[in-house]
């Protein structure tokens, strides 16, 4: 049988066997289809030679995802662009390729030229051209250059989900490949669960299964697994299954009018002071942040040294010398910001800080100068731990990705900080605490280092999950974390998963390792 | 002491692309305060002492009066925009001419002219010099250190090949000769302070200048046409170990030049 679609052979060395986790895979060969039709061709051909296949988007994800375990790859990165506009109801929604980047989307919307866009509904395009405002697709996963496809695949969420939630809550409809090379195309509402059996067809086939008997967390940030629920629909089955029951060929997702904003960085005296800030901006109506970011007294030393090293390798002024911890924020432009900025300024009154110890800069530069502070803390742990290669040849680091409800935060935060000085590790705080959702980065100088860590990290995801939380808040399953869905849910669970698995999937072809193991 | 901090805006250098005649993209490209006059202005507020008044001018469109609330939000106390039709297109005489009208008009008592080096976009670097020759008063380039000495100010200046200390007196044109690549950010308490102090903005008429010495019609500069470089250095590397061989290698290139 001559092949319909361009395959290629890949070397040991390829960088399709590898994203941004640590995980190296193997493959035969690469798929590149240039559109659906090629896709499914491929996907038929695989299916009936039981050859596995790893679909793969930007490659960003850090829980090897896209790293296959044999098979071929199948690579999206033809199938990219934005094809059209639509409103319904519920307001503007764009049509894009799986292989889109967010950056992508968001520099077009901002762009405001949309010429050679289809109108999915009538006039769209027009409408959209002449808001007075942009739009924007507001799910900000932190790597702006992954695919929407990827981010549909992790239900991806980052900063911004404290407002907005995750990328679940934006995706209007679908278009997926299933594994039997058939396509379903679908829009909210149109296939809903009777109860926990959901049914639709595809193609010549008709598929019915009972759903998997647990309700998924939705109260805290979590990004394990597809959100299941009674009556869910069938979009939801594809968000956040990581591809092993479909690839997403095309998406719907809904977009917010977009009014610019005001960028801080509140400096406190301590990290407790600032996780109050946190909670006190959290639940204040008046003030209404975007996002809110910690950065711990270990993140700022970190990047004090990073500054004391090369002044000119971060764009912003010095640290100030008593500042012991930061929040950075995002507030809405809006026309009351004095009132807003003197409720803040009764906030950092109350836990040791002041309206003088802040950043403020509305302008793009003063506002991605403020991101780089941030993005530098990840970056400065991976460099610290590269920079001790030579002497420490082990050394390693180790990121938590766990969320707990809001109540629980603060017994989380000391459970991190007393298990982590027991056992004598290095570690920085900062990330996403308004979502009660830090990233605590372990610094590991050996490999006793490292076995104390790992101890120490099961504990953090068996609290977390005990908390009412969970264990991976927004970086995924993948092929690393695949016992968290049996932690947070039980071994029922992942049975239920795998049984669909078996009726979508009978040969076992799509992303085999992810989410379920195998 | 009263400052008078002249600023200018210019295309956010990091946005900016070049069109394929070898002239900016400014179309779109979102303007921001110029670095050198930043760092001008943030060593006057660092080293202000109480009952000092720093005063920010800029001349340019309406939209300009964007540069003064950021440098009112860094904690300028009063702001000026000198605005007008008339005045586009002005080289830097005439840019010269306006601001002069502007310090004799408006701050006949200013102790001291600040400006930075340059701007990142015209990097002809000569309007606080022309300011100084038309004002009649004493100019100081290439500035690193300013303090307030008896009646007037100290000043350190760097030519690469020297450094010299000299007095400064009441009245003259400094410009800082420095940029810091991290810049500054406003506080909080800088933004709403500013945003209860106005601009006041000045025309070609309050100036008491005429139509033909502002805008093109006063500018002698005459721009007969632009045109891209392309840069042909080829790099290459050499390992010497012995220094004399090394030193006639580099002689020999650059005789070759």
């Amino acid at each position: 049988m001559s092949e319909m679609f361009n395959r290629q052979r890949i070397q040991g060395d390829s960088p399709y066997l590898r994203d941004e986790s640590s995980l190296t895979g193997r493959a035969g060969s690469v798929i590149l289809p240039y559109d659906e039709n090629e896709l499914r061709e491929a996907i038929r051909y695989a299916n009936s030679k039981g050859i596995r296949v790893t679909v793969r988007g930007m490659g960003t994800g850090v829980c090897g995802g896209a790293v296959p375990q044999g098979g071929d790859v199948l690579s999206m990165e033809h199938m990219s662009g934005v094809t059209g506009v639509g409103r319904d109801d519920e307001g503007y929604f764009l049509r894009v390729l799986p292989c889109t980047t967010i950056q992508e989307i968001n520099d077009l919307l901002m762009s405001r030229s949309f010429d050679g866009l289809e109108d999915v509904t009538e006039g769209a395009v027009s409408a959209l051209a002449s808001e007075p405002v942009p739009y924007l697709y507001p799910v900000d996963p932190t790597e702006m250059g992954g695919s929407i496809g990827g981010n549909i695949a992790t239900n991806a969420s980052g900063p911004r989900t404290l407002r907005y939630g995750p990328t679940r809550d934006w995706v209007r409809g679908l278009r997926v490949v299933l594994p039997d090379g058939n396509y379903i195309a679908m829009t909210r509402g149109e296939h809903v669960a009777d109860g926990r059996r959901i049914s639709f067809p595809a193609g010549r086939n008709y598929y019915s299964f009972e759903l998997p008997r647990y309700d998924s967390r939705t109260g805290v940030k979590n990004a394990t697994g597809p959100v299941i629920s009674e009556g869910m629909d069938l979009v939801d089955l594809f968000i956040g299954s990581e591809g092993v029951f479909g690839v997403v060929t095309e998406a719907d997702i809904r977009l917010v009018p977009w009014y610019g904003t005001v960028s801080c960085i509140l400096f406190l005296p301590s990290d407790a002071d600032a996780l109050a800030v946190i909670r006190e901006m959290r639940s204040d109506d008046l003030v209404d942040p975007e996002f809110l970011e910690y950065m711990d007294h270990g993140s700022l030393d970190l990047l004090r040294g990073v500054m004391e090293a090369d002044p000119a390798l971060l764009p912003v002024p010095t640290l100030p010398a008593d500042a012991g911890a930061a929040v950075f924020t995002d507030l809405a432009d809006t026309g009351d910001m004095d009132a807003r900025f003197r409720r803040l300024g009764e906030i950092l009154s109350r836990h040791g800080g002041s309206l003088d110890a802040t950043w403020c800069g509305h302008e793009a530069s003063d506002r991605a100068r403020m991101r780089s502070l941030r993005h530098a803390i990840p970056r400065s742990v991976f460099e610290y731990v590269a920079s001790l290669k030579s002497e420490m040849p082990r050394i390693h680091k180790m990121g938590t990705d766990m969320s707990v409800p809001d109540d629980a935060c603060d017994e989380m935060m000391s459970f991190y900080a007393s298990e982590l000085d027991a056992a004598g590790l290095e570690y920085v705080v900062f990330g996403h605490m308004g979502d009660n959702h830090p990233h605590v980065e372990i610094i590991l100088r050996s490999m006793e280092d490292f076995e104390r860590a790992s101890e120490v990290y099961a504990r953090f995801a068996a609290k977390a999950v005990e908390l009412g939380g969970s264990p991976s808040a927004e970086h995924g399953i993948g092929k690393i974390k695949t016992g968290y869905i049996g932690l947070m849910y039980g071994e029922d669970a992942v049975a239920d998963l795998r049984r669909i698995k078996s009726v979508l999937d009978p040969n076992g072809v799509l992303c085999p390792g992810n989410m379920i193991g195998e | 002491m009263r400052y008078v901090v002249a600023v200018k805006q210019v295309p956010d250098s990091g946005l900016v692309e070049v069109n394929g005649d070898g002239s900016l993209r400014r179309a779109g490209v979102p303007a921001v305060l110029n670095p050198y006059c930043e760092y001008a202005l943030g060593r006057i507020l660092d080293s202000r002492l109480p009952g000092d008044e720093v005063t920010v001018v800029t001349m340019g469109p309406p939209q300009a009066s964007a540069v003064l609330r950021r440098c009112m939000e860094l904690g300028a106390d009063s702001a000026y925009l000198v605005s007008d039709p008339a005045l586009a297109g002005s080289d830097t005489w005439a840019t010269a001419r306006a601001l002069t009208a502007f310090v004799q008009r408006h701050i006949p008592d200013a102790d001291l002219l600040v400006f930075g080096r340059q701007t990142v976009d015209g990097d002809t670097g000569q309007v606080p010099y022309e300011v100084a020759q038309l004002l009649g008063v004493q100019q100081f380039a290439y500035v690193t250190d300013l303090e307030s000495s008896g009646d007037g100010f100290t000043a350190v200046q760097d030519y690469g090949d020297m450094r010299r200390r000299c007095t400064v007196p009441r009245g003259s044109v400094v410009a800082f000769s420095g940029v810091d690549p991290r810049g500054r950010f406003a506080s909080v308490s800088g933004r709403l302070a500013a945003a209860g102090r106005g601009i006041v903005t000045v025309d070609r008429v309050a100036l008491g200048l005429g139509l033909y010495s502002v805008g093109t019609k006063g500018s002698p500069t005459v721009i007969e046409a632009t045109r891209r470089v392309e840069s042909t250095r080829r790099n290459r590397k050499v390992v010497i170990r012995d220094p004399a061989t090394a030193a006639g290698l580099i002689l020999g290139e650059a005789g070759a030049r």
